[in-house]
């Protein structure tokens, strides 16, 4: 998978448009994106940023999908639909102002789902998912995504690889969460190799593959911490797994300071007893911070997701395993490895309960 | 917008709505900014860029379409940023901003400044403007994968300029002039070429062979003194005397060049020929190079053959034979040469790239 899609050669028209990224990334990246088809569940903030990305970075496809009408409330941040579309379908309303980002992308809508799936993108039968090799899922709860990624999994095949990269914003709050299954990628290290003389510097490029591990988001949301050593993981992913079971129970990411701030006190208090974490890893102060979807944060945490889909669909460049937490007081994308085992494959060292060596120490991005 | 009244709160928000904000640039950064700023809230804004559209501006610069290829940047950005808040009032500037109409009055009606530039010299104007209308600017830039964003706030934070910074990454002249190893330093040795034919003359610039080499010292040395003594003519059979004169007199490229009228074939037999015999004169170089190969604009190496078969299909992406770079070269004199007819002695032909 690793080897270059010679299949498809770039035309001029693509080159020319192309051309900055091209420097930056290489052909035989460009060449893997334009054969990439993709599906992007969510068309709030986060879903627009993130449309908008992949349409610009070059893809052959991309399937929109939205159970949802477009909200007045959308506009601080939907920049895709036009206002004069209220009430309209939030993928449809979209469409058109996204295929004009790139003529050389198609742009699909999803088609209607039955039954049950009206309501729950992840509840459309298996083979919808088959043809994609990145399923971006926003807007989604805990449930909805445990499910999506187990699909993405079980339809995975060695002929097609379906990934699944998560994210959503949560007010002034965002995470990202990445489960490319087996990912190798290649990495690139220069070195100038020098003579004996100056002047004899030659550059050269050394590929070397490197295989990545992944879980799927069951596992890291199904830890039970019970009161144990959490000091490696930031507190933004306990609040990221209040916001995400706020959606399984409403419907919907808290918008309602009024309505919605004592349910989603509840669900805090609800949830992180139920993982053994202390409530006041999650305060009252980060809770209200968490309302809607703030438009600079909906371009940050969209652009980090961009980055992670042309890693995986390119197999260049190292990904984060597997959460950026955006830590909005600092102005910082905190990347952490939360998972039951740093090694798959390896029997557990230790029969006690001891997180803290599975998760790896989080590296900052400042932002 | 209810929804972020309630994260602001009523004065921030109010603030928001009320504050007249500038932007400087309307490329990859100021596409993304102006997008944010009409969607959160920001009702006043003035957007300036002396840039028009251009097809590789498409990959990233979202608010604009190939139909607005040619088209002003600030213009077309405005147009579209207002559809996604047709509430905004956004007025835009076709003109650079380091023009003197905007003054330091200018700059005082806004709340708040961004720099969206690419380039140091449009950032230190609006760096010092700022503060001389103590007005708080942000500023920006991106390269590659890499990106920064620093406020800058008259007597509160570091001035863009309080710190150094490091110049563009500088090669030894001689490397440059007689032992290229890199293409880096091809692309170091063209622009000073630029600059020597058609743009200002920079004597550190000078392409022609370099003389004090510390490595060619003991040929060098030898030279300036058969040179003192001599009167400028060598004794060295290598060199035919109206060649060596015209070397080591160091006569000024420029006036050479024009003294031909920018010869085409002229020019190459100097710099790849001319030059290179030079080059090939001080032995010390060599020892341990590959030297280099002189070369005459009739026989070319590779004139004739055609390496298309086995080439990439993208031009962009093809290696071109040296008599594939010969033809490029002389085409490129042509049309300076042209270029530089229609300016005026004060301004020269100047090589524009953008800042990395």
């Amino acid at each position: 998978m690793v080897e270059a899609n010679s299949g498809h050669e770039l035309t001029e028209d693509e080159a020319a448009l192309y051309d900055r990224q091209i420097r930056l990334w290489g052909v035989d990246a460009q060449k893997r994106l334009r054969a990439a088809k993709i599906l992007l569940v969510g068309l709030k903030g986060l879903g627009s940023e993130v449309c908008k990305n992949v349409m610009l970075a070059g893809v052959k496809s991309i399937t929109l999908l939205d159970h949802e009408p477009l909200k007045e409330e959308d506009f601080g941040s939907q920049f895709l639909a036009p206002r004069s579309e209220v009430g309209k379908n939030r993928a449809e309303a979209s469409v058109a102002r996204a295929r004009r980002l790139n003529p050389m992308v198609e742009v699909k809508i999803a088609p209607p789902a039955e039954g049950e799936a009206k309501s729950d993108p992840s509840l459309r039968p298996d083979s919808f998912f088959s043809e994609f090799q990145i399923v971006i899922a926003t807007g989604l709860g805990a449930e909805s995504l445990k499910r999506l990624n187990q699909v993405c999994r079980r339809v995975s095949t060695d002929k097609n690889k379906v990934c699944l990269i998560a994210g959503d914003v949560f007010g002034f709050h965002g995470y990202i969460f990445s489960d490319l299954q087996e990912h190798v990628h290649l990495e690139q290290t220069k070195s100038i190799i020098h003579g004996k003389d100056k002047g004899d510097a030659v550059p050269s490029t050394e590929n070397i593959k490197k295989l990545t591990h992944f879980v799927p988001i069951e596992e890291p949301l199904s830890i039970n911490w019970d009161s144990g050593n959490t000091s490696n993981v930031h507190d933004s992913f306990f609040l990221v797994q209040v916001l995400l079971a706020f959606i399984d129970e409403n419907g919907h990411t808290p918008r309602n300071m009024e309505s919605d701030f004592s349910k989603l006190q509840e669900v805090r208090d609800k949830k992180l007893s139920s993982i053994g974490v202390p409530p006041e890893k999650v305060p009252d102060s980060a809770l209200r911070k968490s309302f809607g979807e703030v438009c600079p944060v909906c371009a940050v945490v969209g652009g980090f997701l961009t980055q992670e889909l042309v890693k995986a669909v390119s197999h260049m460049g190292s990904p984060f395993n597997n959460f950026l937490l955006f830590e909005p007081e600092l102005c910082e994308g905190i990347v952490c490895r939360i998972a039951k085992e740093r090694t798959h494959g390896k029997s557990k060292g230790s029969k006690k309960k001891d997180y803290s060596s599975a998760t790896s120490p989080a590296k900052k991005m400042k932002v | 917008m209810a929804n972020t009244i309630q994260l602001y709160g009523n004065d921030l928000s109010k603030s928001v709505e009320d504050s007249k904000v500038l932007v400087v640039g309307a490329g990859g950064i100021g596409c993304e900014l102006l997008k944010n700023l009409v969607l959160s809230g920001f009702k006043n804004i003035e957007i300036i860029d002396l840039d028009t559209i251009d097809v590789s501006n498409l990959n990233r610069q979202f608010l604009f379409q190939k139909a607005h290829v040619g088209k002003s940047k600030s213009s077309v950005a405005r147009e579209s940023a207002l559809q996604f808040n047709p509430n905004a009032n956004i007025k835009s500037y076709h003109d650079s901003v380091m023009s003197a109409t905007y003054n330091v009055n200018f700059f005082k009606q806004f709340a708040l400044v961004m720099n969206a530039l690419d380039n140091r010299a449009a950032r230190n104007h609006v760096n010092r403007m700022c503060l001389a209308a103590d007005v708080p600017l942000i500023e920006s830039g991106t390269a590659g994968f890499s990106g920064q964003v620093e406020v800058i706030k008259k007597g509160l934070t570091e001035c863009y300029e309080c710190v150094t910074k490091p110049n563009q990454k500088t090669y030894p002249s001689c490397t440059i002039r007689n032992t290229p190893s890199e293409p880096i330093h091809c692309i170091v040795w063209g622009k000073h070429l630029f600059n020597q034919l058609f743009g200002e003359e920079d004597p550190d610039e000078d392409v022609s062979p370099d003389t004090e080499d510390p490595e060619a010292v003991g040929d060098a040395g030898q030279r300036a003194l058969e040179k003192e003594m001599d009167g400028g003519k060598t004794n060295d059979g290598a060199l035919s005397s109206s060649e060596s004169k015209q070397i080591i007199e160091r006569k000024s490229t420029r006036e050479w060049a024009k003294s031909c009228n920018y010869d085409d074939k002229m020019l190459f037999h100097k710099l790849f020929y001319d030059d290179i015999k030079y080059l090939l004169s001080l032995h010390d170089l060599w020892k341990k190079r590959r030297p280099p190969t002189p070369l005459t604009w009739d026989s070319l190496p590779d004139a004739g053959s055609s390496r298309a078969e086995s080439a990439p299909a993208l031009k962009d992406q093809r290696i071109w034979s040296v008599a594939e770079c010969a033809t490029v070269f002389s085409e490129s004199v042509k049309s300076l040469r042209k270029s530089l007819e229609v300016c005026t002695l004060e301004t020269p032909l100047y090589f524009y790239e953008e800042e990395f």
